[in-house]
């Protein structure tokens, strides 16, 4: 190679032929660690929980194209009561109103500690749970249960003393189901968390009361 | 035109070759590859390919969702123009959508990072699985951020809301019946030093400290001065429940 002009151009394309070959190995790699493990139990299980998870979505979906068509109509009445529905089912899923309805009550006794009882609400929720309560106090998104200095659990800032009484409100038969399947939290907590005792009650009315809440943002704003 | 076959006219054309097979190879993207090469016919393949069409609609769903609860809510506030009665009702729809976490949030919090260890030499009398972040792990820190008194929380874009749950399928996290990869990116609007303190509380998340310390287990907060956190993308059925 005679000229530096040559020189500079073949260090220039090598350099940029090697930017190209790392940003495609880069790309590959991030795709490679969404890798789908589907050795048989875990596969299936995950196929069933994405089949229920859409489910979900369709209902969803439908309940909004419902809505559309309420606004549609010509009747003025028509579209407000659509709006109060939805006003209604906002203020039912952010624990703004008491309500009431079949479910499964879950009553766990023994040396149950914070991280158990926060466990079991999550497996509550994850078992389609549609209004929560526990030891009297309405469960939402936000909700705290703390260990207090003796030795005692605060739930949302209220004291709670065991038997530790959960209220669920939803399809009863389905919740148990969740809830008793093997493999699940509470299986876990015969298996492994000595002392601990659980029992699930299905019934036709359970109350869930209105949450207190605490005021309003101070930190969070919509972002437009 | 006469060239000459010199080196440095060799060179440039290996190289010109070179660069269009690797622009080839970055046109075709980066292909999802399934972690063994099952072949066609074998169950886990057909496992594979059955994933990732439920994630497709998956994915496809969430959008719909989204696009018709932005539409409503303009149809919404077209509807309720006729009475104060009714602009109050459009203006308590919008404040519940907010605290439902139907809508993109933005402001100040933290940004906590926690990742699968990076140790490859797993000593044999270990278990692999202490050297992984485990759902429970994910779920304790979304616990603190509550306790902490953050006012919105996402996992990797996945809003935590009412009926949320974190839980695992195999080694796989999943938040809102969406399967994750770490690292898990847990964002939280609220007090930055009150969010920050808290989670380094060594009263709290002592599990998952023990696992930093002895298996390498990745946890990082950061403060963040301005952050978004997207909106939730999901049902939430409350057909049992009556008002009364």
């Amino acid at each position: 190679m005679k000229t530096r002009a040559s020189q500079f151009s073949i260090t220039l394309v090598a350099f940029l032929l090697g930017v190209l070959v790392m940003a495609q190995f880069a790309a590959q790699q991030r795709m490679d660690q969404k890798r789908v493990s589907a050795s048989g139990v875990d596969g299936a299980l995950l196929i069933s929980s994405l089949v229920q998870g859409n489910a979900r979505l369709r209902q969803e979906v439908a309940e909004l194209d419902a809505q559309m068509d309420s606004y549609r109509s010509t009747t003025h009445q028509t579209k407000l009561q659509a709006m109060v529905d939805e006003l209604n089912r906002l203020k039912v899923f952010n624990g703004a109103v008491e309500v009431y309805g079949p479910g499964v009550l879950v009553t766990l006794d023994g040396p149950a500690a914070v991280l158990d009882l926060q466990d079991l609400l999550n497996e509550l929720r994850n078992a389609g749970a549609e209004a929560l309560a526990l030891n009297g106090q309405r469960i939402i998104a936000s909700s705290i249960i703390e260990p207090l200095a003796d030795g005692s659990i605060a739930v949302d800032g209220f004291a709670a003393r065991r038997p530790y009484v959960f209220v669920a409100i939803g399809d009863p038969a389905t919740l148990e189901t969740a809830l008793l399947r093997p493999g699940g939290l509470l299986t876990v907590f015969s298996n492994s968390r000595q002392g601990l005792m659980v029992n699930v009650q299905r019934r036709g009315r359970l109350t869930a009361p209105v949450h207190l809440a605490a005021g309003s943002f101070q930190y969070a704003v919509p972002a437009k | 035109m006469k060239q000459r076959l010199t080196p440095a006219n060799l060179v440039l054309t290996l190289i010109a070759v070179v660069i269009g097979l690797v622009l080839a190879w970055q046109l075709h993207g980066p292909r999802a590859t399934p972690p063994v090469g099952y072949s066609p016919g074998d169950p886990r393949d057909r496992a594979v390919s059955a994933i990732e069409q439920l994630e497709v609609e998956q994915s496809a769903l969430k959008a719909e969702i989204s696009r018709l609860r932005a539409e409503l809510t303009e149809v919404q506030s077209r509807a309720s123009v006729e009475s104060d009665r009714e602009r109050h009702m459009d203006d308590e729809l919008d404040a519940q959508r907010v605290v439902a976490g139907l809508i993109a949030v933005r402001g100040p919090g933290v940004v906590v990072t926690l990742d699968d260890s990076s140790i490859h030499n797993i000593p044999a009398s270990s278990n692999p699985n202490d050297y992984l972040v485990h759902e429970f792990d994910v779920r304790d820190v979304v616990n603190v951020l509550w306790l902490a008194g953050a006012e919105a929380i996402a996992v990797n874009d996945e809003r935590i809301v009412g009926n949320t749950s974190v839980y695992c399928v195999g080694s796989t996290v999943m938040v809102n019946a969406t399967r994750l990869s770490p690292p898990y990116i847990i964002r939280a609007i609220g007090e930055p030093g009150v969010l920050a303190d808290t989670l380094r509380n060594p009263s709290y998340l002592t599990s998952l400290r023990q696992k930093v310390e002895r298996y390498g287990i990745k946890f990082q907060v950061a403060q963040a001065a301005k952050m978004t956190l997207p909106a939730y993308t999901g049902g939430f059925a409350v057909k049992h429940c009556s008002i009364q």
